[in-house]
């Protein structure tokens, strides 16, 4: 078995596939091909490529929060520590969207270097029912999350009042789409991403709020 | 590489030896579920400009999920890619039109509009993240480094997924049975199949629809539960079922087994002894180990933790499974099991007693309890003491200070507000009564049938026990008629309810909860 991967079919070869293969396809569509001759916007069909920014203010809830290490915290103080904040939310057991998200915060906590003693990071599970500090202290640990990182936990009206409090909030945890927040210092607004926004973005948001 | 491609040729055709066919696929499934290549190494890939990524984080299951037919968070959509959704072409929403406003179209997703796949375009989708009709894939889905015999291996496990009709579909029907073991009263078993058989004949789909109509079949048990796994192996072959639903059972350790061995889904059984580890059975809450958990963990957080536990229960009931979970959180505690009906020994500080008793069995024990000095707690089990289905007087005249009652239920004057509000016109309109005794068994079995209802309904044409298990997974706010406080569910989870309350000895001598709802 090679271990290294290897080119793609030749030519020839291919021809002998689309010969043989029952799944043989019609000619494939034009790589772009898209009508352009009406005076008419074609709208994109929703994707997590699409990152919109926005600002916002808001109040954060008073509430009692856990850490993955089962520490109790109250969630005005975790984030109004003076430091810049990220934050974004997650759930362990999610699967399309949280692991990308949760890869993508490591990148910027790595990417950040020795400036990442200076910036809060902070991961809600929106599933505290299920996402017992152990199972966060597990998550955090397969992601490399480490200090100043944490993910924190609570009841669930807890974990609610958070999410409403970041207009994040949806019934159903499968509604949940890629939110990031940044904030410089309490008092400030919020940036908001709407999508997957990649760790340049982030890091783009983030080493300004950095700057004296 | 020429080899493995032709065998895969001749495979596709149907001529490969079965054996070479089931190797490509075995490496295929690997890769899809494990992220890992055929020698054991992850398997590469990157999102973006991103950095590398490996193995079990960019594993397909991930977000294709274990059926192969795609998940959605969000705007986050990961299609189905089953070998007939991925080899024929996209399908556009059926009896839907590109979502148009004045001087604007919506497109429909790229994967609803694309030509199908063969083995080049999707070598081209997993390296370049170009689909067949040329539109860039969505950057969730990560770019990987493949070598051709993995694609190979990939369309081979693509094109398992879903090919053979699960047992118990036919043209005909959709057959469903419900497991009702011999030592649950025959109150209770009939109240359970009262429910479930009104609410499967009215979820089911409507004659004359397109729909196959769900046949439920009752399996009763019978004789003692090492018997139970032939007689349900029996059932099983002469009538062939896509899955249990429901069902009632004091012991289930034997159902349980069966249905993981033979990867049935068993939905929402009314049992507070769930097996282990469960991967095919989805529960309506841990049960009795539940309340060991959060006992220990009760015990845990005391100043000081107890030095000896001291556990009462029978050995041939399920109290066993409670008190196995509680010591095995404890390992430090030395431990002291006794039957019922034996005295305790004298308790002192150090010691913790858990009582996992029968109600007539808890009266007595309480009865006659020896003298306690005050930092020795009594927990006691309400699952076994039937706590949640009575009145407080179960609990005898004991006015114990240090009595905990551990109940994984919700509070019994909320719950059953509750039931009667979501349930009450249901049951009345059918002639069925909800009573005090069944109310939680009542609830939680309509509850069963209204998610598994709904995930019914949202598997497609080819549906598969896998796909089952998963559009469960997302049909938990169905659930509206259950015990619980809380009951949510997600991919993988297999418990709805995952916790319990702490209740104690109020000064007006009733129980009340303490403290919030613990999830151990
Ligand atoms: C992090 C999530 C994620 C992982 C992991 C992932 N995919 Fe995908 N996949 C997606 C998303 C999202 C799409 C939809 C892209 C689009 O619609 O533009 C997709 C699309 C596809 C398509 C195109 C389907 C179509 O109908 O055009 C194929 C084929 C595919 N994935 C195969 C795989 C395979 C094989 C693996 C594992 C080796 C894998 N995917 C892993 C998220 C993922």
């Amino acid at each position: 078995m090679p271990r290294k991967p290897t080119p793609l079919p030749r030519s020839a070869r291919r021809i002998a596939l689309l010969a043989l293969l029952p799944l043989a396809l019609p000619a494939a569509v034009r790589a772009g091909e898209h009508d352009h001759h009406h005076h008419h916007h074609h709208v994109a069909a929703p994707s997590s490529a699409t990152i919109s920014r926005s600002e916002t203010r808001l109040t954060l809830p008073k509430v009692a929060l856990k850490t993955q290490d089962g520490k109790a915290v109250a969630l005005p103080e975790l984030i109004d520590d003076g430091r810049p904040v990220l934050l974004n939310f997650t759930y362990t057991s999610c699967t399309a969207i949280c692991p990308p998200m949760t890869r993508i915060f490591a990148e910027v906590q790595d990417k950040l270097g020795a400036d990442r003693a200076r910036v809060r990071i902070v991961s809600v599970s929106i599933d505290p029912e299920e996402d017992t500090p152990k199972r966060l202290r597990d998550y955090a640990r397969q992601f490399g999350a480490a200090e100043p990182w944490v993910f924190v936990t609570g009841s669930s009206a807890a974990s609610e009042s958070v999410q409403k409090a970041f207009n994040a909030y949806r019934p159903d945890k499968m509604g949940h789409t890629p939110l990031t927040f940044l904030r410089r210092a309490p008092g400030q607004p919020w940036v908001r991403l709407d999508g997957l926004a990649q760790a340049p973005q982030i890091l783009a948001e983030l080493r300004p709020m950095l700057a004296p | 590489m020429k080899a493995p491609l032709l065998a895969l040729l001749i495979a596709l055709l149907g001529a490969a030896p079965a054996v070479a066919d089931e190797a490509l696929i075995d490496e295929g499934r690997r890769l899809y579920r494990d992220g890992l290549r055929a020698d054991g190494t992850p398997v590469e890939g990157r999102r973006h400009a991103g950095p590398p990524l490996r193995g079990r984080d960019i594993a397909c299951v991930q977000c294709h999920r274990p059926s192969g037919l795609g998940t959605v968070e969000g705007v986050a959509i990961a299609p189905a890619i089953t070998g007939r959704h991925l080899f024929s072409p996209g399908q556009p929403r059926a009896g839907r039109r590109p979502r148009q406003a004045p001087g604007m179209t919506l497109h429909d997703h790229g994967f609803r509009t694309r030509p199908a796949y063969d083995l080049l375009a999707l070598a081209r989708a997993m390296a370049d993240g170009i689909g067949p009709g040329g539109q860039a894939l969505d950057p969730l889905m990560p770019r990987y480094a493949l070598t051709t015999r993995e694609v190979e291996a990939l369309a081979a496990y693509l094109g398992s997924l879903g090919a053979t009709p699960p047992p118990g579909i036919t043209d005909e029907a959709i057959h469903l049975a419900t497991v009702v073991a011999p030592d649950a009263s025959p109150r209770r078993r009939q109240a359970m199949l009262d429910v479930l058989q009104h609410c499967v004949a009215e979820h089911g789909p409507r004659p004359g629809s397109e729909r196959r109509p769900w046949r439920l079949h009752t399996w009763k048990l019978h004789g003692p539960p090492p018997t139970w796994p032939a007689q349900l192996a029996r059932h099983l072959r002469e009538q062939p079922v896509f899955a249990l639903l429901s069902g009632i059972g004091r012991e289930w350790a034997p159902v349980h087994e069966f249905c993981e061995a033979e990867s049935l889904p068993c939905l929402f059984p009314n049992t507070d002894a769930p097996g282990p580890a469960p991967r095919s059975s989805i529960y309506l809450s841990p049960g009795v180990a539940v309340e060991g958990r959060v006992m220990a963990r009760y015990l845990e957080d005391r100043p000081r933790p107890p030095r000896r536990l001291v556990q009462v229960f029978a050995a041939d009931d399920i109290g066993r499974l409670g008190a196995a979970a509680l010591a095995a959180e404890l390992p430090a505690a030395a431990r002291l099991d006794l039957r019922p009906g034996t005295p305790p020994p004298l308790l002192a500080e150090g010691d913790a007693l858990a009582l996992w008793l029968p109600p007539d069995a808890l009266r007595e024990a309480l009865a006659t309890l020896p003298p306690l000095p005050a930092e020795v707690l009594v927990l006691v089990s309400a699952t076994l003491g039937e706590l949640e289905r009575r009145d407080e007087t179960s609990l005898g005249a004991t006015t114990l200070r240090q009595l905990r009652v551990v109940h994984p239920f919700d509070a019994p004057g909320r719950r059953l507000e509750r039931m009667v509000f979501n349930l009450g016109g249901w049951m009345s309109g059918r002639g069925l009564k909800l009573a005090r005794d069944t109310e939680r068994l009542q609830g939680d079995t309509w509850s069963a049938c209204a998610v598994t209802a709904r995930a019914l309904y949202t598997l497609d044409a080819t549906p598969s026990r896998e796909g089952l298990l998963e559009r469960v997974e997302d049909a938990y706010a169905g659930a509206t008629t259950t015990a619980y406080p809380r009951f949510t569910l997600g991919p993988g989870q297999r418990y709805g309810s995952k916790g319990a309350y702490v209740m104690r000895i109020s000064a007006d001598d009733r129980l009340e909860v303490e403290g919030e709802w613990v999830v151990p």
